[in-house]
């Protein structure tokens, strides 16, 4: 019955479809076991040759060991298999027993016999694949095959394709479930950037509502915990890595803890870790509207100025938590949660910055508030009948004539008090104020980064926001 | 169907298998491999990767020679005086002379230094200059050596002397080895050898032996040169479909299940350029081009890495694989080369973590017991220079003598200027030494002083040889797995 509908399979790719089948793309395409498929493939090769005379041709492959018509380096003869691993005599020659040589060969089968008899011992013989025609000398065809497993096989959990498809299944190997990773198309690239550019903010939201209202309890906090997963929703417990997803984690783990100092610009986000929100605005449902929206504007708020230093804190500080039980922080992070509007933020100054600061302030030409983020975490108080409102420690510059005429510049820290509509009205007038954070880049020591960065830093963020809201790429600033 | 080996008669059952109709009930078995200790040995590896805060290039090299005659000197001494002190020489005692300058002529004694080799053919900066003056054709260098000109030295920190003698000129001896040489200076000026001698192996960890009776593989790939392209060669599909265990029969899945890791030894990158690009770099295009800022998809083939990753990714989600760079490949060229980025490979660094690293060239694991050193074949192709003739496991075995597994760098073999220490020395033996991009396979086993036991692997370029390398954890033992289309495997 499978067989009948394998058969119809096969007829319609390879006879009528003029397309290569291999046992591989089969067992994907039929979700069976590429031993199984194998076999169908004989099966039906056998069978095409009453049904559909000259329209399918075999290639086969041969795996065993070759007649010893060569030696390698001398010390190296062919022998079988099963030979018991050798034990040298401790010599210093390097004489020692003859090594295995398998050779796996690809075959047409017109030359399948041919070959076999190049062969000393075969281990093993069976159909790779079927086409219409002969195939080039170099398989090239068969290529395409590959990359439609591929195609299939990329959707699909790594521990189900090794039981469907008797694919080696390794124990240790985790995949990160950061979403699927898609390749700009050449010669577009620049291009494509822009389609994805605009759903940045939806996708923040999405993110913040999801781990405000889907995450369970047992919260990541660190960065072997699971965090949001954008394809499946499967909080499997995953496997980051520090290097890779650090960047990734921090972020998540900064709007997972709801009263963030400040997030991430939106712009920025979506440049950073683009191919993981990508994925993510397709496949995660919006949730609780009014919160979300709640996000959204957070996000916009707090879009402001940023830079690594304040990653590398806050990456720190993700690492300091991991000694703290996990099931403390899932309370914290509830209870953050559930306070998720009421924030009050603080924000507390950088330590007094050096000269480089200071020069490039005055470069500049403008005196923003030059906002410098401050020790993270500690400053967080989701008190009552804050609703809305927040005081936050800002350094401004403060730019003076001094006696000798001399344009001077002060950094102070002010307290001031803000809200949610003040920012968004600050945001939106002044457009150039506002700082984003470049690509995180991971060091481990922050603070001497830190002024080298800030100069590239504040340009960077200045011509994204210039270069219409911060949504079209560095490229399209150059072309204008 | 009848399927007959011209030969083997006995396993006919097992070739059949797969040439029959399927049967309702037939099960196939799906293997998983054994959970195994892949460890990096970071007290090595961490003076391989240098962090960008610390690098610096206002240094010179002359403190990386200095460094590795410190650490390597009292080692070649305690062989050199176990094997001449007490000696006489036309009745006169042999003694140690502890700086280069201070032997005397006529008086027999020992000396130890860095070998320095003047070689006329060696790339030098002044001379590429004055040939793009005088427009003089270049000289193709496969080598350097020239052992009619070339003239060897031995320096210390005082200064240097000249070899002579048939000894000098039948060792193998590049630059930058550190050895000791017995003989007496002569009224010329020069240091005429009579024996030499080399560090010799380093201490050997013991290898601890499994108690079962599995086999775990360690497999060995190097120059898969993997280019994306319509023209790929599908001999590196089969490989990736054999170690995930899909390709031949079920004998055949079980050997590939019994590979705990895979290396992939350097080069994984092909770098033919598209014909697109070279055009792009005639002149008439380059002026036309408009000039572009960041990233540019015309004159960036993002192809291999592709393809690369693509394959990477899926072998990642069936066996433990380390990716290390080679001279080829997108990272640093100056030795040691630091780990290819994991952007490069988004699909793969999914795997980070787990079973997908990105190593440094040279690396050192330690697989289950095994203590591995590997390289991605720059040191013994930079050596291959130096000397006469083409063997590869020679020059691999003189390295661990010479207990240096990069002694060329910083001459000929670009490295970065290290301060502190001279990461590429070698203190301790490892059970297999391997050296990827090699033009053929070959291997031995080779056996120091103290009974310390080292397989040596030159493992093939896979994109010219389709060849991959097993090497047995326990054992010591070594295959090759071939990957052949029609004919083409064929001798």
């Amino acid at each position: 019955m499978v067989n009948d509908v394998c058969s119809n399979f096969l007829a319609t790719r390879i006879v009528h479809g003029q397309e290569a089948m291999t046992y591989r793309l089969l067992s994907r395409e039929l979700k069976i076991h590429t031993a199984l498929a194998k076999q169908y493939l004989y099966a039906f090769h056998a069978s095409s040759r009453s049904l559909y005379p000259h329209k399918v041709h075999a290639t086969y492959i041969i795996s065993g060991q070759k007649s010893p018509a060569t030696t390698i380096s001398g010390d190296v003869l062919m022998s079988d298999i099963s030979s018991p691993p050798s034990t040298q005599p401790d010599t210093d020659v390097a004489l020692e027993v003859e090594i295995v040589q398998t050779t796996f060969e690809l075959v047409p089968e017109e030359e399948l016999e041919e070959a076999k008899s190049t062969f000393r011992k075969i281990g093993s013989v069976h159909v790779y694949s079927l086409e219409p025609m002969r195939l080039p000398e170099d398989f090239i065809t068969l290529a395409e095959c590959g990359r439609k497993v591929r195609d299939i096989d990329l959707g699909q959990d790594p521990e189900a394709i090794s039981k469907t498809y008797g694919v080696i299944s390794e124990p240790s190997a985790k995949r990160q479930q950061l979403g699927q990773v898609a390749y700009a198309q050449p010669k577009s690239a620049a291009k494509n950037v822009q389609p994805k550019a605009p759903h940045p903010k939806p996708e923040v939201k999405q993110e913040l509502s999801l781990s405000a209202k889907q995450r369970p309890v047992s919260k990541p906090s660190n960065k072997s915990s699971p965090f949001p997963v954008g394809a499946t929703q499967n909080p499997d417990r995953l496997t980051t890595n520090e290097d890779e997803t650090s960047s990734n984690n921090i972020k998540k783990q900064k709007l997972e803890s709801p009263p963030p100092k400040k997030t991430t610009s939106p712009v920025m986000k979506s440049d950073a870790t683009q191919s993981a929100v990508i994925k993510k605005s397709k496949s995660t449902i919006p949730t609780s509207r009014s919160s979300s929206q709640v996000s959204q504007e957070l996000q916009t708020m707090f879009s402001s100025s940023e830079d690594e230093n304040d990653e590398e804190e806050e990456g720190k500080s993700v690492r300091a938590g991991t000694e703290t039980p996990k099931d403390v922080i899932g309370a914290i992070h509830e209870s953050f949660i559930s306070d998720d509007i009421d924030l009050s933020i603080d924000k507390t100054p950088a330590k007094p910055q050096g000269n480089n600061v200071k020069s490039e302030d005055i470069a500049m030409e403008t005196a923003p508030p030059l906002e410098e983020p401050g020790e993270q975490m500690a400053y967080i108080s989701p008190k009552k009948g804050a609703h809305r409102r927040g005081r936050r420690k800002v350094t401004k510059a403060i730019h003076t004539k001094d006696a000798n005429g001399f344009l001077t510049t002060k950094y102070e820290e002010v307290w001031e008090s803000y809200s949610e509509s003040d920012e968004e009205t600050i945001s939106l007038s002044k457009p150039a104020s506002t700082h984003s954070s470049t690509p995180i880049k991971r060091s481990s020591s922050p603070a001497p980064k830190k002024e080298k960065y800030v100069a590239g830093k504040k340009e960077n963020g200045r011509k994204k926001k210039q270069a219409g809201g911060g949504q079209s790429s560095l490229m399209s600033f150059w072309n204008k | 169907m009848n399927i007959m080996a011209p030969v083997a008669s006995s396993s006919t059952l097992d070739i059949d298998y797969l040439l029959c109709d399927p049967k309702e009930d037939e099960t196939f078995p799906t293997f998983e491999r054994r959970a195994s200790s892949r460890e990096l040995i970071s007290k090595y590896n961490d003076e391989f990767v240098l962090k960008n805060t610390e690098k610096t290039y206002e240094q010179q090299y002359a403190s990386l020679y200095f460094l590795r005659l410190t650490v390597l000197k009292p080692r070649v001494s305690k062989v050199a005086a176990e094997a001449w002190n007490g000696m006489s020489i036309l009745n006169q005692e042999v003694k140690a002379v502890d700086r280069v300058l201070d032997v005397r002529q006529g008086e027999f004694c020992w000396i130890v230094g860095t070998v320095y080799i003047e070689m006329t053919l060696k790339p030098n900066i002044l001379d590429e200059i004055t040939k793009e003056f005088w427009t003089t054709a270049p000289i193709s260098k496969d080598k350097f050596a020239d052992p009619e000109n070339d003239a060897i030295m031995l320096e210390d920190e005082s200064g240097r002397v000249n070899l002579v003698g048939s000894t000098i000129k039948s060792e193998l001896l590049v630059t930058g080895c550190v050895v000791a040489v017995l003989g007496s200076e002569t009224t010329s000026g020069d240091f005429d050898v009579v024996d030499i001698r080399f560090p010799q192996l380093a201490p050997q960890l013991p290898r601890k032996m499994s108690t079962g009776h599995e086999r775990k593989y360690v497999a060995l790939v190097s120059g898969l040169e993997v280019s994306g392209d319509v023209h790929e060669s599908y001999e590196t599909s089969m490989l990736f479909e054999y170690l995930m265990g899909e390709l031949g029969g079920s004998d055949d899945s079980k050997h590939a299940s019994e590979i705990i890791h895979v290396i992939v030894a350097g080069n994984s990158f092909s770098n033919r350029r598209s014909p697109l690009s070279r055009d792009d770099e005639s002149p008439d295009n380059f002026q036309k081009k408009k000039k572009k800022y960041g990233y540019d998809s015309s004159s960036y083939n993002s192809k291999p890495t592709e393809a690369l990753d693509c394959l990477l990714a899926d072998l990642s989600a069936s066996v433990s694989v380390d990716i290390m760079p080679g001279d080829q490949d997108p990272t640093n060229y100056s030795y040691p080369q630091q780990p290819i980025n994991a952007a490069l490979v988004p699909r793969s660094r999914r795997f980070l973590g787990s079973s997908f690293r990105s190593v440094s060239n040279p690396c050192w694991w330690d697989i289950e017991g095994l203590r591995i050193l590997g390289t991605g074949g720059q040191p013994i192709d930079d050596i291959f220079k130096y000397i006469e003739g083409d063997d590869r496991l020679q020059m691999m075995e003189t390295c661990l003598r010479w207990q240096h597994c990069a002694p060329t760098a910083p001459d000929t073999l670009w490295s970065y200027p290290f301060r502190d220490c001279d990461p590429f020395i070698l203190n301790e033996t490892p059970h297999l030494f391997f050296a990827g991009n090699q033009p053929e396979f070959k291997t031995k086993i080779i056996v120091g002083e103290d009974g310390q036991r080292v397989r040596l692997v030159a493992v093939p370029k896979f994109s010219e040889t389709g060849k991959v390398v097993l090497v047995d954890v326990d054992s010591l033992a070594a295959e090759v797995v071939t990957f052949a289309l029609n004919g083409t495997g064929r001798d």
